[in-house]
């Protein structure tokens, strides 16, 4: 499947399956994903920051925002950053959760591997590609060891007693680490500083880039410390040193506005400027929820960044048309790109499918596919 | 192709978009989303209910089955439905409709649904699954209060015979459906 989308059922076939649970309440319930920067409400639920903005921004105007869980009013400039699920998240998806799955898979192997045919077992070691070099190194391992560094609550300490099983040769969990981010190179830049690294090295980094901005005779360098404790300090820090281009843009009554103005807004913001007043309406409104959203990461993102985000955003607008009839073109290569992910998610739909349904699944599936050949 | 990207690119020429991957710039996307409730349906496999994109290349098209709940006047026959998800889905209800004739006080005859959750009760946090068990509950609890089908909702209330009579008459197998 698809190395971006994960999902809480990854845990379900191994013999950590409890994780599922975990992993579910680390998702922000709208865009399914692991939570970026979350947010907490006036009503105690949690979302991505984007998503929530995005979320009151979708209100019509007449009405007054409320949360997508429980429908209490929701407030924007209430929101409040949750801290230690955002800590949690980070230390989940900076490759806990991999570390772990890679690990809980080997386990779940060992026990049925007898029961398992070849063709099945290629499959789902294609599908975790990025593990592979993990279970290959350390397949010998006991389902009763991987239970016990499972509780284990760093990473650091799992890496590590990879390090000390005899038949693994290398702790390839560090390959983890580096891809983490979602920017182009894989690096993100100091809030302070905006020196480019990876998100490891910036954790640490910032605690000493403060130190130095503050008290400029400081003789700490920039480079790396080796302790691991000083990262929630840094995570702490970062947030209340909040840079002043990190400022929350704010809302704009666009009714007030005239064209001119609206687009004279847009060019001061350096955002593109064109079309017609309502879709520079909806251009602007988006652009205020990725920037605030963003100025709620405790490592914010550069703002080249913000706009790739802004265009995905407008060319999706063309190829998902509100409202109207939906044309298949826009989507072609999108499906020509993921047509192994389909086939994939089929496959494991059948082999999930209890008996009595799996002849009835098989028949529709083929006929979708069928029918999309035709169509081709 | 060519054409369809000419427009929004202009006010974007400064970014080299090609060198982006695709997960930065699909972060809380449409289609991630979609994905992402593709893999739940089929993990989760919850009876009565299915859901799958029209084609592999169409992720914002969908079409789905609904079993009729035991119990009900509609037990034991199956119902197809088309799913159309704009742009700024989640943040946007769907638009679903039933493309089998449809006997039920709040489907019109054009298949379209007048269901509370589709419309103003909309919420960020529904989704494909939590949409299709609705609708399936609808069909035992209608909402009489509002009817599309008038005629429907007097049957329902004072002639259920009539009612599953009316029903079957408009009733059409998924086989045929897919022949036409």
């Amino acid at each position: 499947m698809d190395a971006d989308i994960t999902d809480p059922s990854d845990w379900l076939s191994t013999p950590l399956s409890s994780l599922s649970t975990l992993d579910a309440l680390l998702r922000c319930r709208i865009c399914r994903d692991l939570y970026t920067a979350p947010m907490v409400t006036e009503c105690a639920h949690s979302f991505c920051s984007l998503c929530i903005r995005k979320c009151i921004a979708a209100t019509p105007a007449s009405e007054h925002p409320c949360c997508p869980i429980c429908r209490a009013a929701v407030t924007e400039v209430k929101l409040r950053r949750n801290q230690v699920v955002e800590e949690v998240v980070g230390w989940f998806r900076a490759g806990a959760r991999e570390g772990l799955l890679s690990v809980a898979r080997e386990g779940g192997k060992g026990r049925k591997r007898a029961r398992v045919d070849d063709q099945d077992e290629k499959r789902s070691e294609a599908a975790s590609s990025a593990a592979a070099e993990v279970r290959r190194s350390t397949r010998a391992r006991p389902t009763a060891y991987v239970v016990s560094t499972s509780s284990s609550t760093s990473l650091l300490t799992i890496t590590s007693s990879y390090q000390e099983i005899p038949p693994s040769p290398e702790p390839t969990t560090d390959g983890a680490y580096v891809n983490l981010d979602d920017d182009d190179d894989g690096l993100v830049p100091c809030p302070v500083c905006d020196k480019r690294m990876t998100v490891k090295q910036v954790t640490r980094h910032i605690d000493s880039c403060l130190s130095l901005k503050a008290n400029t005779s400081s003789s700490s360098s920039t480079t790396p410390s080796s302790s691991t404790s000083t990262k929630p300090k840094t995570l702490l820090a970062s947030s209340s040193t909040t840079p002043p281009h990190q400022k929350r843009l704010p809302k704009i009554q666009y009714s007030m506005l005239s064209e001119p103005k609206l687009r004279q807004k847009l060019q001061d913001l350096k955002i593109p400027s064109h079309g017609n007043k309502q879709a520079l309406q909806a251009r602007h409104s988006e652009w205020v929820s990725i920037w605030n959203a963003n100025v709620d990461r405790s490592v914010p993102r550069a703002k080249t960044q913000l706009l790739r985000e802004l265009a995905a955003w407008e060319e999706s607008l063309d190829r998902f048309p509100a409202g109207s009839r939906v044309s298949a073109e826009g989507l072609e290569e999108w499906g020509v790109k993921h047509k192994g992910d389909f086939r994939e998610l089929i496959a494991q739909a059948r082999r999930n499918l209890p008996k009595r349904a799996e002849a009835k699944a098989e028949v529709e599936g083929e006929a979708e596919l069928e029918s999309d050949k035709a169509a081709e | 192709m060519e054409s369809q990207n000419a427009h929004p690119a202009a006010g974007y020429s400064s970014l080299k978009m090609q060198d982006a991957p695709a997960s930065a710039v699909d972060g809380h996307s449409v289609t991630k989303r979609l994905q992402s409730e593709l893999m739940q349906l089929m993990m989760s496999n919850v009876p009565g209910i299915s859901a799958f994109p029209v084609s592999d290349s169409n992720l914002c098209q969908w079409t789905g089955t609904i079993a009729g709940p035991e119990g009900t006047p509609y037990e034991g026959l199956t119902y197809k439905i088309s799913m159309t998800f704009p742009a700024n889905y989640p943040y946007r209800a769907p638009v679903i409709r039933f493309v089998s004739p449809m006997w039920h006080p709040n489907v019109d005859m054009s298949g379209n649904i007048c269901l509370d959750i589709l419309k103003e009760k909309w919420s960020a946090i529904y989704n494909v699954q939590t949409i299709l068990l609705s609708l399936q509950s609808l069909l035992g609890e209608p909402n009489n209060a509002s009817p599309l089908n008038a005629q429907a909702a007097d049957q329902w209330d004072n002639n259920k015979a009539e009612y599953k009579k009316s029903l079957m008459a408009h009733y059409k197998d998924i086989e045929e459906l897919a022949d036409e």
